[in-house]
């Protein structure tokens, strides 16, 4: 543990206040709490042993040999050689599909003399949307890095697409019974061990592009090449912070804007909305709360005899609070002109 | 007597053309039903890997959204003790019951793998930090409390059966039991109520930079408890209004006026926080320059908030069924409209590209959803004690 902030590239100082062992204290606790949810929580802070992908974009040359050897990996169609070198596949912007989990696209950013080639896929985020967002848990953080999806769970309800920044999770909406979502696996099966596996992509990179190791170190040299050569990247390791911090980071000689990066905040969307989620429901004190404070109008305002005379209604409810208006209905007009006054009750 | 006059109203031979067009809507929804699950989605849906969720979505927020009238009804009459809405908890019962269930019908049609649907009652896979979780457990946990709060009418209909004496003996059983519980079952219905209605918000703020900034905020919770609090009490107004012949006798109408002056109030409470919001966050500044979205949000707000609320602030509007129909009316349309903008109009998907239009495949079978839940409620309506005040018939 003490190497921990040791093997902290830069930039990770101000990683959240959380440490990894204060996490592990907090999970401790609530487990010792019992609430199922909390123990779950999602990974907020980065394993130092993480395993991630720096991506050089100043080295591609859009072979697209990541592509085959992605597609090779998953048993998916495989491109030849002619379909390789066909150049026009460029001239649209492609993305993911459910099956191309990865994807390089041409970008002639103004200012560069040569076109840049944008490998996109799955981002692995350090604290990931779409492992938040399922309901049942198919979209699983590994600690090793990946972000892995387990079919056998999945109800098919496609939140995990809704909630994902970077728009990576594909639908295979054309399987009428057993459709997958399907992404970028870090090559890791569903239960296999992520951390000795070096992607298929990136042993295929024949220009080096694609660097695999442990994040931190990753990142540290990304901030040495920064530093190193000044003029050909842009300031900025896309992944970094971006969402959160993600476990595909990026170099690269244009704006990310200009090569089709989203701008995106410092902190992972689901930090806001689960600590709403768990402040609303913290140890079921809220809405046990409002039980009793409905069970306690209930018996407050029951009435005194089985007569119609209600008593003043109790001032827990606040949201309908009905005026104490005896004579109110009389004054007001009925909108049916069927009423028949006061037989409330037809007991 | 009551039951009479409803099976009369529902039944009756001035109303065949509706009941027909009805069951012809319904086989169209069951044509797109064959389609969805033996085709795929692929075939029947315009969804796409931009646009995950499309109408039937929409459908289902909304159509849970209307069916508050269920708790909200419950919870003045039985919670508040005001007896004279006792006329309307029924009806906005059934409306509840029918409403989820339909709601059920859809998202099964528009999950994946239905087959999996039961997954979230797995502890092993219980995983709390998801909004749709908190959903999914209370949508299960309401639709049990409502086929409990249901089971009443059902046996009361059939206690002393001499057709079915066994079953009729049943009944009785049910009734004798379920009675020191109701009240249980009627807190927990609202207490449930209002935590679902709100995470359905909450499924939307984790995706910030997907939903229009008219939309996206912090507290879309509290939005749509407070819109579904104002939908479900419109809508409970519009059925009580439809089936009015029936309920000549009963307190109803003296609830619904009393629920029509109360509206507007929650009406300007809730533009109160949507326009309040939208200073704060400063949201006002994306109303120009124009577009689809701006469009729908002042439709929203113009036809589904403020129309309604000037229209029910007067004492005449109140008093002539067919405006106070009219303004319940746009309140519904309102909400609809404001979780069609959240799930579907205002939802900005990252890359650029053509825009969600539902396929008629999706059309038909939510239109055929929708028209089985009328003909069940007519139906249920007819047969069962939901036009009688609910002691009515225990004491005889």
């Amino acid at each position: 543990m003490d190497t921990f902030t040791q093997e902290e590239g830069p930039g990770w100082a101000d990683r959240g206040p959380l440490s990894r062992r204060a996490f592990i204290k907090l999970a401790g606790a609530a487990t010792v709490l019992g609430t199922a949810t909390e123990t779950r929580a999602t990974l907020r802070v980065v394993d130092p042993e993480a395993m991630a992908v720096l991506v050089d974009l100043t080295k591609c040359n859009g072979c697209r040999r990541c592509e085959a050897a992605c597609q090779e990996a998953n048993g998916f169609v495989l491109p030849d050689e002619q379909e390789l070198a066909d150049k026009s596949v460029f001239q649209q912007r492609r993305h993911p599909q459910p099956q191309q989990l990865t994807i390089v696209n041409r970008f002639e950013p103004p200012g560069i003399d040569r076109p840049v080639y944008a490998k996109i896929n799955c981002l692995h985020c350090v604290d990931p949307a779409c492992v938040s967002a399922c309901l049942v848990g198919a979209m699983r953080k590994d600690p090793g890095g990946p972000v892995i999806y387990d079919p056998s769970k999945c109800m098919g309800c496609r939140y995990c697409m809704v909630a994902c920044p970077f728009e990576m999770p594909t639908y295979e909406y054309d399987r009428v019974l057993t459709p997958q979502v399907r992404k970028c696996t870090f090559c890791t099966g569903a239960d296999a061990s992520p951390s000795q596996s070096v992607p298929a992509c990136v042993k295929a990179c024949p220009k080096e592009c694609l660097l695999y190791g442990r994040r931190s170190d990753l990142l540290q040299r990304a901030h040495e090449r920064i530093a190193q050569h000044p003029d050909d990247y842009v300031d900025h390791v896309y992944g970094e912070h971006e969402a959160g911090g993600t476990s595909w980071l990026y170099l690269s000689p244009a704006p990310f804007e200009q090569i089709g990066f989203p701008g995106m905040p410092p902190t992972a969307p689901p930090r806001l909305s689960e600590a709403i989620q768990h402040g609303v429901f913290a140890s079921f004190v809220p809405p046990l709360a409002w039980c009793a404070v409905l069970a306690l109008t209930m018996h407050l305002t029951r009435p005194v005899s089985d007569e119609k005379k209600p008593a003043a209604p109790a001032p827990g409810n606040g949201r309908l609070n009905p005026v104490s208006r005896p004579a109110a209905d009389a004054a007001e007009g009925r909108p049916i002109r069927h009423a028949t006054g006061q037989n409330a009750r037809t007991v | 007597m009551q039951q009479d006059k409803m099976r009369e109203l529902c039944d009756g031979t001035g109303r065949h053309y509706g009941q027909m067009a009805l069951i012809a809507l319904l086989g169209i929804g069951l044509i797109g039903g064959i389609h969805r699950f033996f085709f795929g989605l692929e075939a029947s849906t315009n969804l796409s890997q931009r646009y995950p969720w499309g109408l039937w979505i929409v459908a289902d927020v909304s159509l849970i959204a209307l069916a508050a009238g269920g708790f909200v009804t419950a919870g003045i009459a039985h919670i508040l003790h005001r007896h004279r809405y006792e006329a309307l908890v029924r009806p906005a019962l059934l409306t509840a019951l029918l409403g989820y269930t339909c709601a059920c019908v859809l998202l099964a049609a528009d999950l994946g793998r239905y087959y999996n649907i039961w997954h979230p009652l797995l502890p092993s896979m219980w995983q709390g930090n998801s909004a749709l979780f908190e959903v999914g457990m209370c949508v299960m946990c309401y639709l049990t409390v409502l086929y409990l709060e249901f089971a009443p009418c059902v046996c009361e209909r059939f206690a002393g059966s001499l057709r079915h004496p066994t079953f009729g003996r049943c009944c009785k059983v049910v009734l004798r039991s379920t009675r020191p519980v109701i009240s249980v079952l009627i807190v927990a219905g609202v207490a449930i109520s209002c935590l679902h209605q709100s995470s359905l918000g909450h499924v939307m703020v984790i995706a910030p930079s997907k939903l229009h900034a008219l939309w996206w905020t912090p507290v879309l919770s509290l939005m749509f408890l407070m819109s579904a609090v104002i939908g479900g009490i419109a809508t409970t107004m519009v059925v009580a209004m439809a089936s009015h012949k029936a309920l000549e006798g009963s307190a109803a109408p003296q609830a619904l006026a009393e629920l029509s002056r109360y509206l507007p109030i929650l009406l300007a409470i809730y533009v109160a926080f949507k326009l309040g919001d939208m200073v704060i966050r400063q949201s006002y500044r994306t109303l120009l320059p124009v577009s689809l979205e701006t469009v729908t949000f002042a439709v929203e707000i113009v036809v589904g908030v403020i129309v309604p609320l000037l229209m029910l602030m007067s004492a005449r509007v109140r008093r002539t069924p067919w405006l106070l129909a009219t303004a319940s009316a746009c309140v519904m349309a309102g909400v609809v409209l404001n979780r069609a903008n959240v799930y579907w109009l205002g939802f900005r998907p990252l890359r650029d590209g053509a825009r969600y239009v539902p396929s008629l495949t999706e059309w038909g079978f939510t239109i055929g959803v929708v028209a089985a839940l009328i003909l069940a409620w007519r139906l249920l309506a007819a047969r069962l004690p939901i036009i009688t005040t609910p002691r009515h018939r225990v004491s005889d």
